[in-house]
């Protein structure tokens, strides 16, 4: 179990590092939208 | 493609980038390096609107756009990879 | 007894007048009655002394004699008292005569008479010398008795009736007569006057000396009036020697020397005349001069006359030398006659010598070859102004006429001349030809000198005169011209002209100069004033001629000028070209220089009768030094034709293929190439010359005109005046092309209009573009072509850019990817001030909700403002220019910012100060050169009093309060189109700030980790003294966003299981999130990745946890 202890605030600040990395798979979605982007502007790609 | 840009990238003085830009390799008259500077931002509106209606970014399109464009040179044809440096198919 | 001295002798036969010999005829009457009176004397006395030794003839003659015979012996007898009376008269009378006899043998023979003071009384009249009858005692004279006795007559006098008074002589006579003896005789003074006349003279003496058969007498008169059938004289004294054969046959001298103080007859008058001189004849002649000429075997005379004057001549110590040899009346010898202070009919001079040689023929024809030598001569108006009468030029030199005239007139009133003339005189009159050389030499400086082309220079037939001369004149105003020349006169004046080897040099009258070069020039004019003309050779003009001011020019070629009553004619033989060769023409301010061309007849002449004086001529390809406004250059035409109308004014109208037309200006240079040209020119009595020119298409070029300008139509019409070229220009179809090797602007077409006035040239016009032919700007351009200096302005129209439509390039390429895909409004106008050439100027541009797309900065919009360009050509402004931007992205959608710049050189953008407001605060830019082209570029951003409830908003973070501000500064990397925040820390200000999360991200975390359900409750009611943010990695990709909170939970925190709280517990929180900061921020994108930013930080949490998990 877990020790419950009656924590006086100490004054030390209690440090909470949080890491978040947000990606997206875009890899699929994007695929065939640059197939289209390419295919309709010719003059650009 | 626009004519200019086509004999450009024949004649190796442009080729396509990794990050989905056109880039001019070497020295090339101011004319041919604004013509490259008015495709990329052309092509930056262009990735702007896919990377909102898809919720990416505009690097993210704009990288796979370069792959693909580099992906479709034939043989001889120079591009810029990740590294940097621009090679020859 | 003074014999003259023999000189050569001239007579002046100039004026061969009848009144001339008239007086001469006189004078020989009257001397001859001298001698008749004599003879007669001789004759009578020796025929009466012959009688009275025959005893009393006198009563057979019927006339009563009486005398007192003193003696009469053997010796002689001696008479006293001895009258002889006829009629009532008395002719002889004598106190005293002595006859000596001599016997001779038985013979008697009067010895010798002497007769003391015998009166011989007579008549003198028409019918000539007789004594009341006593002459006609024993015939003729000549028949007399054998030898006659010596006689001696003294103190004799004999009394002679005229009808004019009484003539007294007395005489003194001896010897034997006719053989020798001697005679003097004394004329009384006498005063005789009557109808006839009058006669008076003071003393008379004449001495007769008879030997071997040889009479010579010596006669003295001083005469002091004579007045006889209208011939004047005075003081008239003769001494003469007279000297023929007593018998009358063969030679008879006479030698005289006399002076005449005064003469006059029918209209001359003689003063202190003198002459002197000896003639010797075969017979004793008859007074008229016919027979004088036919007996005459030599005459040497001379004549002096102090002042002679008269209706045909006078003059001043007149002096003439005759030295005549004469034969069965051919009679010829030197001449010399010299007058002074002499005058004509046709002027007066200083000094005329005439010598030469006398001829007459038997049948009395008279030939006179004489070289005549003037000085100092003036012709008076009248011949002077038929001489210059006799000038006439074509009008257009009629300044030269005038100069001519006016020459002549001047030289021909003080002049010296010398010729040679050979005159003859026939039954049909006279005729004259001048042979010889002859010169005129002037005081005001003319020589002329005459020639005789072959015989003779100057012949005179009646009325008609030929002149044909080698003739060299210069000097004295008159025009210095060296020629053969050949006139013909008639009864109607000069009519015929010819001319050889005509050299005339540069003769300048008026504004106008002439020269000629001529191998023939003929001129004939027939009756009714048509008129032909002949030249061949070179003709020099120079000088206005029809408004134009030719410097030296020369026609050279074979020219045909015919007028009749319907016009001019002007044609070349066989349709042959002229050449024209010129140093160079000047209309008004516009100066062609030198250029040689043919000119040849359109048809088949240059001018056709019954036109104005106008033709056409073509000239082929021609190229012409000009000059104009102080500027110089040169002209060409191709294939130009050119026709004309002259006279007082001249238009001239070229046409040519092709103009081409260098001209430098200052140090620059302009160059006009126009094709299909069409080029007016006409010069105005009282006006500027007018100037056209049409040109199709042009081209401009050279350094004056920065950039390729072409145009399709070039129109000027004006005037070319002395203060330089004036009028309207206007050209459409103008193409400019900024021939530079990276152009600034576009190809623009204009049609352009200018006005020229002498150096001002002030030209407008709309540029559209040549591309899609829109009206871009309007132009004005003010220019002192001369210096070079002026000012344009160039003022936009409101341009209004859109995708598709006008875009930034179309304007000029070097706009392209800098303002890709324009929108807005942008006016701009640009004043450029132009010195000696050189062009800069200043530019305002005002955009207004201008926007475009940028590779780096996203879509740029809603750009206002003005921008002052200080130098518009190198595109570089002012510094601290202004302008809002109201949205850009370079990955933060940053709004309504403000941007203090300076744009240098068209790529440096030098930014001052560039802010924008951003969550409560304002994000800046500090001062940096942005090389517009550049790949790479930092900047320092400095954010500023961001406050967090804002930026909360901004960032749309859900659930979420918080307050207190941040600042800081962070550098931005630019690489590419790439922006790396590096390393940003924006921290909270001292007095930090208060942080509440209520979202439902809280309780998932919480479940997933207490540390996480702690964080979040904690964030719930967070005062946090220390904040700090943190950016880092590339803001249009993937960023990591670090927060570092530091503070304390208003509330407790219930942590453990839930029953633990925990109050005043301070908290570190250090939070990163790496992500697209743009998807972040994207609202639109926002609400679907908060589900999936909290399952990220649970997804987080949980693999934090078990980390820590296997860590304890």
């Amino acid at each position: 179990c877990t020790p419950t202890v009656r924590i006086e605030p100490s004054d030390k600040p209690i440090k909470i590092d949080l890491n978040v990395n947000i990606t997206q798979e875009v890899r699929v979605i994007l695929d065939k939208e640059v197939e289209d982007l390419i295919a309709d502007n010719p003059d650009l790609f | 493609g626009d004519p200019v840009i086509d004999a450009a990238i024949e004649s190796g003085q442009v080729g396509e980038r990794i990050d989905g830009r056109l880039g001019v390799i070497g020295s090339a008259d101011p004319a041919l390096i604004r013509k490259v500077q008015e495709i990329n931002n052309k092509r930056a509106a262009k990735y702007a609107e896919v990377a909102a209606e898809t919720g990416t970014t505009v690097a993210e399109v704009a990288r796979i756009t370069g792959e693909k464009q580099i992906s479709k040179l034939s043989r001889g044809q120079w591009y810029m990879d990740a590294s940097g440096s621009w090679k020859q198919k | 007894m003074n014999t003259p001295h023999y000189k050569d002798l001239e007579v002046d036969s100039s004026k061969p007048g009848k009144q001339r010999l008239k007086w001469g005829r006189w004078l020989a009457l009257a001397v001859l009655t001298l001698i008749l009176l004599f003879a007669a004397l001789v004759w009578l006395g020796r025929k009466y002394i012959a009688q009275q030794a025959l005893a009393q003839w006198c009563h057979e003659q019927s006339l009563e004699c009486q005398a007192t015979f003193e003696s009469l012996g053997p010796g002689g007898a001696m008479l006293t008292d001895v009258r002889i009376r006829s009629g009532g008269e008395t002719p002889f009378a004598a106190d005293e005569v002595i006859a000596d006899l001599e016997w001779s043998g038985f013979v008697p023979s009067l010895g010798g008479v002497s007769v003391v003071a015998p009166q011989l009384r007579g008549t003198l009249d028409d019918r000539g010398l007789r004594f009341y009858g006593l002459e006609s005692v024993g015939g003729s004279g000549s028949g007399g008795g054998g030898a006659l006795p010596p006689v001696k007559v003294s103190a004799g006098r004999v009394s002679l009736a005229t009808s004019a008074g009484d003539i007294g002589a007395s005489i003194d006579l001896e010897g034997e007569f006719p053989t020798s003896g001697t005679l003097q005789m004394r004329l009384d003074p006498i005063s005789l006057s009557g109808p006839e006349g009058t006669l008076v003279w003071s003393e008379g003496r004449v001495d007769v000396v008879a030997q071997d058969g040889q009479l010579e007498g010596d006669i003295f008169l001083d005469l002091q009036q004579a007045e006889i059938r209208g011939v004047q004289a005075r003081e008239v004294q003769l001494e003469a020697i007279l000297n023929s054969p007593i018998s009358g046959e063969g030679q008879t001298q006479f030698v005289w020397d006399g002076t005449i103080s005064s003469a006059s007859w029918t209209g001359y008058e003689v003063t202190d005349a003198e002459t002197n001189g000896q003639a010797i004849f075969a017979q004793l002649p008859s007074a008229d001069l016919n027979s004088v000429l036919d007996a005459l075997i030599r005459l040497s005379a001379e004549g002096m006359v102090g002042k002679v004057s008269g209706s045909a001549f006078a003059g001043r110590d007149v002096a003439a030398e005759l030295d005549l040899n004469g034969e069965a009346g051919r009679v010829s010898g030197p001449f010399l006659a010299v007058a002074n202070a002499f005058e004509l009919p046709q002027g007066r001079g200083d000094t005329a010598t005439v010598r030469g040689e006398l001829r007459r023929t038997a049948d009395a024809g008279i030939g006179i070859e004489a070289e005549i030598t003037t000085a100092g001569v003036a012709l008076n108006s009248g011949t002077s102004g038929q001489l210059t009468d006799l000038i006439n030029l074509p009008d257009i030199f009629s300044a030269h006429e005038a100069s001519l005239k006016d020459a002549l007139r001047r030289a021909m009133v003080g002049f010296d001349a010398s010729l040679a003339v050979d005159a003859q005189r026939d039954e049909s009159g006279w005729s004259m030809s001048a042979t010889g050389p002859a010169q005129v030499t002037s005081r005001t400086g003319l020589a002329l000198d005459i020639e005789p082309a072959e015989t003779a220079w100057f012949t005179q037939q009646g009325q008609s005169r030929s002149f044909d001369a080698k003739l060299a004149m210069r000097g004295g105003g008159f025009p210095n011209v060296e020629t053969t020349l050949s006139l013909r006169t008639t009864e109607n004046g000069l009519n015929e002209i010819h001319a050889r080897d005509v050299k005339l040099a540069p003769w300048r009258a008026g504004d106008r100069s002439l020269s000629a070069d001529l191998s023939s020039f003929d001129l004939l004019r027939s009756g009714e004033g048509a008129l032909t003309l002949e030249a061949e050779g070179k003709i020099g003009i120079a000088g206005n001629v029809s408004g134009f001011d030719l410097a030296s020019t020369h026609v050279t070629g074979h020219l045909i000028v015919s007028s009749s009553d319907d016009g001019w004619r002007i044609a070349t033989t066989e349709r042959s070209c002229l050449q024209l060769d010129s140093e160079g023409v000047r209309f008004g301010s516009v100066q062609l220089g030198a250029f040689q061309t043919p000119i040849c007849p359109e048809g088949n002449e240059f001018i056709k009768p019954g036109e104005a004086f106008a033709g056409s001529t073509t000239l082929g390809d021609i190229s012409i030094p000009i000059a104009f406004s102080s500027n110089t250059g040169s002209v060409s035409f191709t294939n130009a034709e050119i026709d004309w109308t002259g006279g007082k004014t001249a238009s001239v109208s070229a046409i040519a293929d092709a103009l081409s037309l260098s001209l430098n200006i200052g140090e620059q240079s302009l160059t006009i190439d126009g094709q299909t040209l069409r080029l007016g020119l006409a010069t105005r009595s009282n006006a500027p010359p007018a100037l056209s020119a049409r040109l199709g298409a042009t081209k401009f070029d050279g350094s004056l005109i920065p950039a390729d300008v072409s145009s399709t139509d070039f129109r000027f019409d004006g005037t070319t005046g002395e203060s330089g070229v004036k009028g309207g220009l206007s050209a459409d179809g103008v193409m400019i092309r900024d021939y530079r090797a990276d152009p600034l602007y576009q190809p623009l077409t204009a049609d352009l209009d200018a006005t020229l006035n002498g150096p001002d040239f002030y030209m407008t016009g709309p540029l559209k573009l040549s591309s899609n032919g829109i009206t871009v700007a309007d132009t004005l351009l003010r220019l002192d072509i001369a210096t070079l200096t002026g000012m344009a302005a160039v003022n936009s129209r409101d341009l209004t850019f859109e995708p598709g439509g006008l875009q930034p390039w179309r304007l000029s390429d070097r706009l392209r990817g800098v303002f890709t895909d324009a929108r807005g409004d942008l006016v701009a106008s640009a004043r450029l001030e132009i010195e000696g050439g050189k062009i800069g100027g200043t530019a305002d541009v005002t955009v207004s909700e201008f926007g475009f797309q940028t590779t780096r900065l996203g879509r740029v919009q809603g750009v206002n403002g003005q921008v002052t360009f200080s130098d518009v050509i190198a595109l570089t402004t002012e510094p601290g220019q202004v302008i809002s931007v109201e949205r850009l992205n370079p990955g933060v959608p940053l709004e309504s910012g403000k941007i203090t710049f300076q744009l240098v050189n068209g790529n440096q953008f030098n930014v001052e100060s560039a802010s924008f407001p951003f969550a409560g605060g304002t994000l800046a830019l500090s001062p940096l050169n942005w090389s517009l082209a550049g790949e790479q570029q930092t900047v320092e951003v400095t954010a500023n009093g961001i406050e967090l409830s804002k930026l909360v908003e901004v960032l749309k973070l859900p659930d979420t309060r918080a307050t207190g501000t941040v600042s800081g500064s962070f550098p931005i990397n630019v690489e590419g189109t790439d922006i790396f925040v590096r390393d940003a820390r924006l921290k909270a200000d001292e007095e930090g700030g208060y942080i509440s999360y209520q979202g439902t991200a809280a309780d998932s975390a919480g479940a997933a980790d207490p540390n996480a359900k702690m964080a979040f409750e904690a964030l719930q009611d967070f005062d946090f003294t220390v904040l700090e943010l943190g950016l880092d990695g590339n803001v249009r990709d993937r960023m990591t966003i670090s927060l570092i909170l530091e503070g304390q939970s208003r509330k407790g925190i219930a942590y453990g299981n839930g029953n633990q709280v925990l109050n005043g517990q301070p908290f570190l929180f250090d939070i990163t999130v790496n992500s697209a900061l743009g998807e972040l921020l994207r609202n639109a994108q926002y609400y679907t990745s908060q589900k999936s930013l909290t399952d990220e930080v649970v997804k987080q949490v949980t693999a934090k946890r078990l980390e820590e998990g296997e860590r304890e």
